[in-house]
């Protein structure tokens, strides 16, 4: 069944379907808000919150919106929240911590948890717009068109943006090897 | 052809061109995280909160016939009206102070349960992101900031603790809380944080 079809019965009151797209979803929205916020537990705390903001709208969910993009939207505006809250009342130090203990086992090499922790660092000190357009298009592939869709850009923006992500990436990435 | 010939000519191309490349490597090497079996342990009591509230879902009451409901609504109207005038008249300037005694505590009350929901790190966060806009803080809150900064699980909380400390440090308590937790710290990065901000205040002395 489709996730547009479940997430119809979900309005229509059979709430506990809800439990089929957050088998789907919610190991792709963790890791979207993991990327984003460099702090699993918070974005375990976020992810949660974007599941019961699903079942408290679900009224608004109208039947030709894609599923995929309504959901990574409410993980959008769930990030901006809790964020923007944050900017606004004190300038926290965000801290890498070791995601290694989240890995897979087959990460376990000393050279691979280096690049990775590198690669997020490098990440986390892009702006908010173009880390965001990153963790979508390269960590979460999802195509340009979705993304240009649910962003509200043109696809050639999109992949305008992701070229000049990639590039300040590289800058910072070097630039933290080189420290 | 331009491409090629740029690579090889230009060694500030070439650099860039194998830079680029091996972000792009360390990119697709990055494997997918795992969240805790907390997550979906919380999500499935939240829905069998949600589908509780559901099957309870209590049918307004209605007062009938017709009549007595318009007759209840004209008195509350009026009762409204009446009490709204006597507030405006003789309460106002009260009723505001007490608003605002009340509006107070209820952000402090709302900032401690939220500092001290062990259940979630971003509820924490924002709970000291509320302290960290108080002007004066109160013993309590310090007490209560000073716990966080040394025992809360997560370090971005622990560090965000430390910085609406940070804003504190004319208070006595607060310099003798940062020197002890020095010794007590165990994360060396809220280490280093204690003790360039300890560094900072011995200067401003």
């Amino acid at each position: 069944m489709s996730d547009e079809h479940i997430m119809e019965t979900v309005k229509d009151g059979n709430l506990q379907q809800v439990s089929i797209l957050f088998d789907r979803y919610h190991k792709r929205i963790f890791n979207f808000l993991a990327r984003m916020s460099a702090d699993t537990q918070i974005a375990e705390d976020l992810t949660q919150n974007v599941f019961l903001r699903l079942l408290k709208y679900r009224h608004t969910y109208k039947p030709e919106m894609k599923f995929q993009s309504w959901i990574y939207q409410m993980a959008r505006n769930a990030f901006a929240d809790h964020y923007q809250y944050q900017k606004q009342r004190m300038p926290v130090r965000m801290e890498i911590e070791k995601l290694s203990d989240r890995l897979p086992e087959v990460m376990d090499a000393l050279e691979q948890e280096e690049i990775e922790k590198r690669l997020i660092q490098a990440l986390a000190k892009l702006p908010d717009d173009y880390r965001e357009l990153l963790v979508l298009t390269r960590f979460q592939h999802l195509k340009y068109e979705e993304v240009a869709h649910f962003l509200d850009m043109t696809v050639s923006n999109v992949k305008v943006k992701v070229h000049r992500a990639i590039g300040q990436l590289r800058e910072n990435y070097f630039e933290l090897e080189n420290s | 052809m331009e491409v090629v010939r740029a690579l090889e000519e230009s060694t500030h191309v070439h650099k860039l061109y194998k830079e680029l490349l091996e972000v792009m490597q360390a990119m697709d090497s990055v494997s997918a995280l795992e969240p805790s079996g907390k997550l979906k342990a919380e999500f499935e009591k939240a829905l069998k909160q949600e589908l509780a509230a559901q099957s309870n879902k209590v049918r307004p009451l209605f007062i009938s016939p017709l009549v007595y409901r318009i007759a209840a609504g004209f008195v509350f109207v009026m009762i409204s009206v009446g009490i709204g005038y006597w507030v405006i008249k003789n309460q106002e300037r009260e009723r505001e102070l007490a608003e605002l005694k009340k509006q107070v505590e209820d952000t402090r009350s709302m900032m401690v349960a939220m500092i001290e929901n062990q259940q979630s790190a971003s509820q924490r966060m924002m709970g000291v992101s509320v302290a960290y806009e108080i002007e004066q803080p109160d013993d309590e809150i310090v007490t209560i900031l000073v716990k966080t900064m040394n025992e809360d699980a997560n370090t971005n909380v622990r560090l965000a603790a430390l910085e609406a400390l940070s804003k504190f440090t004319s208070e006595k308590l607060v310099r003798a809380s940062l020197v002890q937790s020095l010794s007590q710290q165990k994360d060396p990065v809220v280490q280093i944080a204690l003790i360039q901000l300890l560094v900072k205040m011995k200067e401003t002395v």
